[in-house]
């Protein structure tokens, strides 16, 4: 009943994951992106891994994408038209005046997806506190549209100071839009977001609008031609914050997919978390472009409230997913004496030397390769690295450096690493938590080859090398929960009185959610198996920064008093920031989510797909640990049978990854086939 | 210190910068891989203490503008990594430190555990507000570095929250000399129980010294976690290789600027208790790839309180030539090597105590302008014309309804100069405070008792040109209940400027309508009372053009004219061409 097939699509690769609950058989597949039109490459995929009869048998198809952010980073979007309140026209504009790059003199930000003359005043004004100031003049509505039209706006976005507060006149604008023959999209402020802060309101219900219509025809074309492939199950898409939502909501709300391309693999990692029993893990994603990471605490990926995409603030959930630019593909160059490591990288045209196709720029992958680290050079499909090409470039890189090939090799991945390990150090430093007693988990296809290297650099003692480790993202796809969520900015003190009215708040919230749409996407799943979660954005009186706590609730009221949560928060507070305060605690935000379980999983799985056993090799490899080369056995992982224990120094073959494991460390195979690489040398 | 030995002080600091790079340090040279690994160290370890300090600080002031400073040194002094915070405080650490040194004794006189702690102006280069945490760390019981934190409080004694009229350092904030708040580990309870009884806000004192403490704290492990793992002499190996990489970096750039001596104008709007214009003027020396900026000919010291004192003259020099110089790249002591700076004691950008300098950002500020002014010649496609030079701040405070005190500060981007292949853009915040953000108004609203009447653009604010100025924007508040407002601002009198030919911009402005409608402007104002229903009219600069205005594209002026940044009367009058009557 629960067979599903996970697709993301990534910058440089569409990955597929296919699970046939009733036999456990797991398929995988990996095809090239096709920025052009991504269903192309999700359809070959399909087609290629999976195959019509199975894709018939499948109930869900689940989703992750770039589609919405590339057309953010590509300015392909809505002509889009906002409505403001008068006098606060720019808002959009004139952002909050702070520059990206710091000491830049000449830099300025990208222009607004809306211009001015598309931004236009209405005559009204909300306080604070809901109650009107100025009413609502629809003539100034009107008018509008007559611009609009003029101007072929496909899309109006209302963003009305403190309708977060009241939403009585963006409702009254969509009426007055409407009423004035206006019959394109509409975004309204308060439906994106009931958080306080008028540019980053403003900047999401623009980027809502959007991206909105492209958005939409692809969701569409992507469900035509799978249909047309014979698949008859829902679809579902990942939201930025983690979990997963109908493509029909999604062509509603469709700022929240803005980030479901690198959440996927955090989840999975929450739930691999919970599988194993890892109370705090974080997540290392080496791509070809960049690595990707996230703290996960109790089997949850963090999630934070605000966003930020090329510059645009979206104030929606967002799991926290830190990216810099070091992957396989990173370019290393030397800047006067120095040799520095990405953050340009060779992505996967040309990409690095060793691909053969006309890159002549050493990447990380070049490095790994030229010690050995890849093993023989053997990728999916027959296709080998050239490894002499490798070496060729890093022997010019090291002349102006006065180092031999393997000397400038070892430079580029200690350097990759250190970036990575920094990067690592701030999330965990953010949170108040220490990198030392995570468990590391390393996928992507250049995660694995990392892992001992970042566990050494952090002093981590455990790294997990999940099954379908360069696939894992879309295998995330597979265990998410259907989830929707809202939140209001509702300041109340944490007592008695202000408790009651933030229930009440809580009841409205789920009731929005439910309006959202039906509460199962297939019907499939009975209502008393839905969980509400309320989550309360507290703090200090006077502080602005907020922690967002989740107390005990029932059927999504809060059943804590008033004094069991300020201690959860006060706990919270002094893990975070290592004290705590005397003063008063106030509710400043209060947030509501509703989680829909898909048939779970039955957990059954045929580990014989990882590979073909083959025949053990061995080869020379440069070891980090001993600081020198050494005999690393070559083994595939198909071959390693659950319980099987093994020590470094060994590398572990898959489809698509390679998994190093240096000297120092030991090797075991967990029961679900997952690789547990131990320190065997940790004090 | 005297005021020779201070301006002694200054001319080693750019005499040892010259002579102590590389292998004269006597240790071997690093290797290029672990110099790398470890410069990404130190600036993670940075970093770490800005998250640490804003993750953990009380007042919007710290985690809302950043505004403040956190960075690592070594034993010499030498920055190794700061924080991207406040621009302005660039560098200015390392004044702290040394001051902090002389006065406990010396580094001998360090033990862990210890925490100096600053308020004195004259030593932390900045008003006592800017208070300072200086934490020696010790490696297996070797000294082997400082974490500095310098943070703006909201309150520490000064005879307003916010004062642009002080005419001594004893009215501007009470004065914690380099104290000694926590020895070995153990807080001097009398001290600061004295430091916290002395605040209208002793909660909020108490919350973000903390924060600082924290943040410190964070930066000397992520320090010791270096040197356990490379070692104390790779360490040192690997910084002194960093900072020549910093100093061979800095001088790439300035080799490429003409030598010649390049004076610049500017003007303070008036020293906050005379009303009069406070001209200034300065110089650029280039030789070769070394830079000075002569500040000798500077004005008296002032009896308001817009006197510089030498360390924050010095962070204004090196942030105006990071701002074109260094892109993005984190800034080491190598960086500044380049750079010497020249004082007269007993003027403006060089006080001696006790004149007073509550106000010594805004004339850092002016400079940091005026450097880019005086450069404008000699890097003609690097510096764009002048912008609205200030943060327009509003310090406002009053009492609540259950009769609080309450104090409060929002700050307003203003317009950018044109640059010189494109038009201003969006209002910013100066250059030298990049990472502060205004304070959302639906913030405002839900906190305070005002209600915003609009936030917008202004028309025709910007300077006209080839390459238009930005505009600036105007800002009305309605004060729903009572309340008090400082107004610590510049260039309401003279405008930002045009360059090569290109318009002035309008200058800042701020009127009180009061609630019968009628108003009056004023300049720079300590506690100016607001009444209820009265409207605070903050109207900010726009940025200066550049190129002459017959050089626009008439596509680019009627654009213009649609967008509405533009009026067509004043389109019309300054660029006739672009309507045929040229």
């Amino acid at each position: 009943m629960a067979t599903r097939v996970g697709v993301d699509v990534g910058g440089t690769f569409t990955d597929l994951v296919f699970y046939d609950d009733e036999t456990g058989e797991v398929r995988v597949g990996k095809g090239s992106t096709t920025p052009a039109s991504p269903d192309e490459g999700v359809r070959d995929v399909l087609a290629e891994a999976v195959g019509a009869d199975s894709l018939a048998a499948a109930s869900y198809f689940l989703h992750g994408t770039t589609v919405g952010i590339n057309s953010l980073l590509e300015r392909k979007g809505a002509v889009v038209g906002l409505l403001t309140t008068r006098g606060f026209r720019d808002v959009l504009e004139t952002r909050r005046g702070d520059r990206e790059r710091m000491y830049d003199l000449l830099w300025k930000p990208d222009p607004p997806l809306v211009p001015r003359r598309l931004r236009l005043p209405v005559t009204e004004r909300v306080r604070a506190d809901g109650s009107i100031e100025t009413p609502f003049h629809a003539a100034d509505v009107a008018a509008a549209v007559e611009v609009f039209e003029a101007e072929g706006v496909e899309s109006v976005a209302v963003v009305f100071i403190n309708a977060y507060a009241d939403p009585e006149h963006e409702l009254l604008a969509v009426e007055a839009l409407r009423s004035s023959g206006f019959d394109g999209e509409i975004s309204l402020s308060h439906q994106v977001s009931g958080e306080y802060r008028e540019y980053e309101r403003s900047s999401t219900t623009v980027v809502d609008a959007y991206v909105r219509p492209r958005v939409s025809s692809y969701l569409r074309r992507l469900e035509d031609t799978l249909q047309g492939q014979g698949f008859d199950g829902e679809f579902l898409i990942t939201r930025s914050g983690g979990g997963a939502m109908t493509f029909a909501e999604a062509e509603a709300r469709p700022f929240e997919t803005i980030m479901s391309g690198p959440v996927a693999g955090a989840v999975g990692g929450g739930e691999l978390c919970r599988e194993l029993g890892i109370e705090q893990a974080i997540t290392a994603d080496v791509g070809g472009t960049s690595f990707d990471t996230c703290l996960i605490v109790d089997g949850r990926p963090q999630v934070k409230y605000e966003g930020n995409v090329v510059g645009m603030p979206i104030q929606s959930p967002w799991v926290d997913v830190r990216s810099i630019g070091a992957g396989g593909g990173s370019v290393a160059y030397i800047d006067a004496g120095l040799l520095r490591v990405g953050p340009r990288s060779a992505g996967a045209d040309p990409g690095p030397v060793c691909y053969g196709r006309g890159g002549t720029e050493p990447a990380v992958t070049d490095a790994a390769a030229s010690l050995g680290m890849l093993a023989f050079g053997e990728l999916a499909g027959g296709v080998a690295l050239d490894i002499d090409a490798s070496r060729a470039a890093l022997h010019e890189l090291g002349r102006e450096l006065a180092l031999d090939v393997d000397g400038v090799s070892r430079g580029v991945i200690t350097i990759a690493n250190a970036a990575m390990a920094n990067a690592i150090r701030s999330i965990t430093v953010e949170q108040g938590q220490d990198p030392r007693t995570a468990s590391l988990i390393a996928f992507g296809g250049a995660g694995p080859l990392f892992g001992t290297l970042l566990a050494r650099e952090l002093e981590i003692t455990s790294v997990v090398v999940p099954n379908y480790a360069g696939n894992f993202s879309a295998w995330g796809l597979l265990g998410q929960d259907v989830t929707r969520s809202a939140a209001l900015t509702a300041i109340r003190r944490l007592d008695e009185a202000g408790l009651e009215g933030t229930n009440a708040v809580l009841r409205d919230l789920f009731a929005s959610l439910e309006r959202r749409g039906t509460s199962s996407p297939d019907g499939s799943s009975p209502d008393d198996s839905d969980v509400q979660e309320a989550a309360l954005d507290l703090r200090y009186v006077g502080q602005e920064y907020t922690l967002t706590i989740g107390p005990p609730s029932e059927n999504g009221a809060i059943t804590a008093a008033p004094a069991a949560i300020a201690e959860l928060f006060t706990e919270s507070y002094d893990r975070t920031f290592g004290h705590t305060l005397s003063e008063p605690i106030e509710i400043a935000a209060v947030r509501a989510t509703k989680r829909i379980p898909l048939a779970r999983k039955t957990g059954q799985r045929t580990v014989g797909v990882l590979g073909s056993a083959g025949e053990e090799r061995e080869l020379e490899a440069y070891s980090f640990t001993r600081g020198e080369p050494l005999t690393f056995a070559v083994l595939k992982r198909g071959s390693l049978a659950a319980g099987a224990q093994l020590q470094g120094p060994v590398i572990v073959l898959e489809e698509t990854a390679t998994t190093y494991v240096d000297a120092g460390f030991d090797l075991e195979v967990n029961a679900d086939g997952t690789l547990i690489l131990s320190d065997a040398e940790a004090a | 210190m005297t005021a020779i030995a201070e301006m002694t002080a200054i001319a080693q600091e750019a005499v040892v910068h010259r002579t102590g790079a590389g292998s004269a340090s006597g240790l071997p040279d690093a290797d290029p891989i672990t110099t790398e690994v470890i410069r990404h160290g130190l600036d993670a370890a940075a970093d770490q203490m800005r998250i640490v300090l804003r993750r953990t600080a009380f007042s919007p002031v710290i985690y809302e503008m950043t505004d403040f400073a956190a960075a690592l040194y070594d034993t010499e002094i030498r920055l190794l990594a700061q924080a991207q915070a406040l621009p302005l405080f660039l560098g200015t650490l390392s004044f702290c430190i040394e001051s902090a040194l002389e006065k406990v004794g010396g580094p001998e006189a360090l033990a862990p555990g210890d925490i100096i702690f600053s308020t004195d102006g004259y030593d932390i280069g900045s008003h006592p507000q800017d208070a300072t945490i200086v934490v020696p760390g010790f490696f297996e019981g070797e000294l082997v570095g400082y974490a500095a934190v310098k943070a703006h409080h909201m309150d520490i004694g000064a005879k307003e929250i916010y004062c642009t009229n002080t005419v001594d350092v004893f009215q501007e904030g009470v004065i914690f000399p380099s104290v000694k708040i926590y020895r070995a580990g153990e807080r001097q309870e009398d001290l600061y129980r004295t430091l916290l009884a002395n605040s209208r806000m002793p909660e909020a004192l108490d919350g973000d010294l903390n924060a600082q403490i924290a943040a410190a704290k964070t930066g000397l492990n992520a320090f010791y976690r270096i040197i356990e793992r490379y070692g104390l002499e790779t360490l040192r190996a690997s910084v002194e290789r960093m900072l020549d990489h910093g100093e061979e970096y800095i001088r790439g750039v300035f080799s490429e600027i003409p030598d010649g001596r390049y004076v610049g104008h500017g003007a303070m709007d008036n020293n906050g208790v005379d009303d009069e214009l406070v001209p200034f003027e300065l110089a650029v020396e280039v030789d070769g790839s070394d830079v000075i900026v002569d500040f000798s000919a500077s004005p008296p010291p002032q009896r308001g309180p817009i006197n510089c004192p030498v360390p924050t003259v010095v962070s204004a020099s090196r942030i105006a030539i990071m701002a074109f110089a260094a892109g993005n790249q984190s800034a080491n002591e190598g960086h500044f090597r380049p750079i010497q700076v020249r004082t007269k004691p007993n003027t403006m950008f060089h006080p001696i105590s006790p004149t007073p300098i509550f106000m010594y950002g805004w004339p850092a500020l002016q400079a940091v302008d005026v450097i880019h002014r005086a450069l404008s010649d000699a890097m003609p496609d690097l510096i764009p014309a002048g912008n609205g030079g200030d943060l327009c701040s509003a310090l406002w405070w009053g009492t609540d309804e259950a009769g609080n005190f309450w104090g409060d500060a929002a700050d307003h981007y203003v317009g950018v100069g044109a640059n010189p292949s494109s038009d201003g853009g969006p209002p910013l915040m100066h250059i030298s405070c990049s990472g502060i953000r205004n304070t959302p108004i639906e913030v405002i609203e839900a906190k305070r008792p005002f209600l915003v009447e609009r936030f917008e653009y202004a028309q025709d604010t910007g300077g006209v040109g080839t390459y238009r100025g930005g505009l600036g924007v105007d800002v009305y508040y309605r004060a729903l209940a009572e309340c008090y407002l400082t107004l610590p601002w510049e260039r309401m009198r003279t405008p930002p400027w045009g360059l090569k030919g290109g318009g002035e911009a309008r200058p800042n402005r701020f009127r009180l309508r009061q609630p019968d409608g009628t108003a009056r402007e004023s300049f720079k104002a300590t506690g100016v009372y607001c009444p209820e229903r009265s409207v605070l009219e903050f109207e900010t600069a726009g940025g200066g053009g550049f190129g002459p205005p017959s050089g626009r594209k008439p596509e680019a002026v009627h654009v213009d004219i649609v967008e509405g940044y533009v009026s067509e009367e004043a389109a019309r009058a300054s660029y006739p061409h672009a309507f045929g009557d040229g």
